[in-house]
C-alpha cells in the first residue's frame, strides 16, 4: 500500500491501517519535510523530497533484507511523502525511519506555522511492515512518488548542506525488496521436514515422530534440517548462528 | 386462457386461470401457488421476468394478481386508473426486479459464478493488481512493475 501527500487518504484506509495499529494523522493528509537531509536539486525550497541512508536490520542479531548491498554514495529518496506512527504491536515492523531532524505536518493548514507537528524524527515510520500471525504481509510506503522511474534507477540527486554532494538513489532496489517481502519472495524460510524421537535408551527410542510423549521423558531428539530459502532473492548467510 | 382476454372483460370465473399465461414457466413452474400470487399482487410495479417472456406478458400477469388480489378484498378493482401505465414503456425490460422463488436458484449461480470469478481473479499468481486513480500514472510507474512483472 502506498501512500502519497498529494492526496488524502481515503478513510476507508486510514480505518484499515488503524487495525494493524499504524496511525496516520488526523486530518488523514501531511507532509514530510526534513531541513537539514533533502534533495537540493528538486526541492531546494520545500525541503519535501528526504534523503536517507539505506536502512540497516532491525536488530543487530538479524538479517538484513533491505539495505544491504547499498553503497556509500547510495540514499533513499523520499518524495513529498506521508509518515506514519507505529502502535507498539509486535507484528509491526519499521522499515525505514525519518531521520532525527524531519517531521510531518498538515501543508493546507499549517503552510505559514507549523504549530501541530503531528510527529518527528525516529517516530515517524516512512515505510513500514507488518506481518500476522498465520504470515499474510501488508508493507505501508508513505510515499508512492518514490517508486515513480524519475526515483528510480540510480537517479541523481544533491545532498543539502552546501557540500554539493551528488548521491544515487537506491530507490529501485529497495522497493524491489520492499515488494518482494510483501509477496512472501524474500525473508521467507520453509523447513520441509522435522524429525524427533527419544532420546533415552530402550526400544522406544526407535520410533520416529511419536505422536505423544510422557512428562517425564526426559530428552527429546528434535532434528530438522537447515530451512530452505524461497523466493528470486539471493538466499541469506546461514554461516552465523541462528535461532529460531 | 391468455390474461389478456382477462383484461379485456372476460368474467371473474377465469380471473385465477393462468392458463396460457406464460408466467407459469417463469413464476410458479406450474404450481400456480398462491404464494406466487401473492408475491405479485404486492409488487409496486410490474416484475421483470428473466426468461422469454415480454414486459408486457408480465404486466398482464401482475395486472391479473392485482386484481384478484382486490377483488378478493371486497374492493372494487380500480388498477386501471390508480396505476401510471403510461409511464410504462413495454418495449422496455421494465424499472424492477423480482426475483421469484424458483429464481432464486438461478440467482444463486449468478452470484456463485460472480464470486468465483473475483476468487479467481486474486488467487491467480503470486502477484496483487495495481490500482491507480489515474490510469495516465501507470506510465510514471513503469520500471517498477515492470520489476514486479520480471520475478
Amino acid at each position: 500500500m502506498t501512500l502519497s501527500s498529494g492526496v488524502a487518504t481515503p478513510s476507508s484506509l486510514v480505518s484499515l491501517l488503524a487495525e494493524l495499529d499504524i496511525q496516520l494523522p488526523a486530518d488523514r493528509t501531511g507532509l514530510v519535510v526534513d531541513h537539514f537531509n533533502y534533495d537540493a536539486a528538486s526541492a531546494a525550497d520545500k525541503h519535501d523530497v528526504v534523503l536517507l541512508p539505506p536502512p540497516g536490520p532491525l536488530r543487530p542479531d538479524v538479517i538484513d533484507l533491505f539495505g544491504a548491498g547499498a553503497g556509500s554514495d547510495e540514499v533513499i529518496a523520499f518524495p513529498r511523502g506521508v509518515g506514519a506512527v507505529l502502535g507498539p504491536g509486535e507484528l509491526l515492523s519499521p522499515i525505514l525511519r525519518a531521520p532525527r531532524t524531519a517531521y510531518s505536518y498538515n501543508p493546507k493548514e499549517q503552510a505559514e506555522v507549523v504549530d501541530d507537528v503531528f510527529a518527528a524524527g525516529a517516530q515517524l515510520a516512512l515505510v513500514s511492515a507488518f506481518q500476522a500471525r498465520n504470515s499474510a504481509r501488508v508493507a505501508l510506503v508513505g510515499s508512492a512518488e518514490m517508486l515513480q522511474d524519475a526515483w528510480l534507477d540510480k537517479a541523481e540527486v544533491v545532498a543539502a548542506g552546501g557540500s554539493g554532494k551528488k548521491l544515487k538513489t537506491f530507490n529501485r532496489e529497495f522497493a524491489r525488496r520492499v515488494s518482494g517481502w510483501a509477496f512472501n519472495e524474500l525473508g521467507v524460510l520453509r523447513v520441509n521436514w522435522v524429525e524427533h524421537r527419544l532420546d533415552e535408551p530402550g526400544a522406544a527410542s526407535n520410533e520416529t515422530n511419536p505422536r505423544i510423549y510422557r512428562i517425564k521423558n526426559d530428552v527429546v531428539r528434535y532434528l530438522f534440517p537447515m530451512p530452505a530459502h524461497r523466493g528470486p532473492f539471493p538466499p541469506p548467510n546461514f554461516s552465523n548462528p541462528w535461532q529460531i | 386462457m391468455d390474461v389478456r382476454s382477462r383484461d379485456h372483460g372476460e368474467t371473474a370465473a377465469n380471473s385465477k386461470s393462468w392458463g396460457g399465461c406464460r408466467i407459469d414457466k417463469f413464476g410458479a413452474a406450474g404450481s400456480r401457488s398462491s404464494s406466487i400470487e401473492q408475491k405479485w399482487a404486492q409488487a409496486e410495479r410490474p416484475p421483470v421476468l428473466l426468461g422469454k417472456a415480454t414486459y408486457a406478458e408480465s404486466i398482464n400477469c401482475w395486472k391479473l394478481c392485482k386484481r384478484t388480489q382486490l377483488d378478493e378484498r371486497g374492493q372494487q378493482a380500480s388498477l386501471d386508473q390508480d396505476f401510471p401505465w403510461h409511464e410504462l414503456d413495454l418495449n422496455s425490460t421494465g424499472g424492477g426486479f423480482t426475483v421469484l422463488p424458483n429464481m432464486r436458484s438461478l440467482f444463486s449461480v449468478f452470484v456463485f459464478l460472480f464470486a468465483a470469478a473475483v476468487s479467481a481473479l486474486s488467487t491467480s499468481g503470486n502477484r496483487l493488481l495495481v490500482i491507480l486513480d489515474d490510469v495516465a500514472d501507470k506510465g510514471n510507474y513503469s520500471k517498477f512493475l515492470g520489476d514486479l512483472e520480471s520475478v
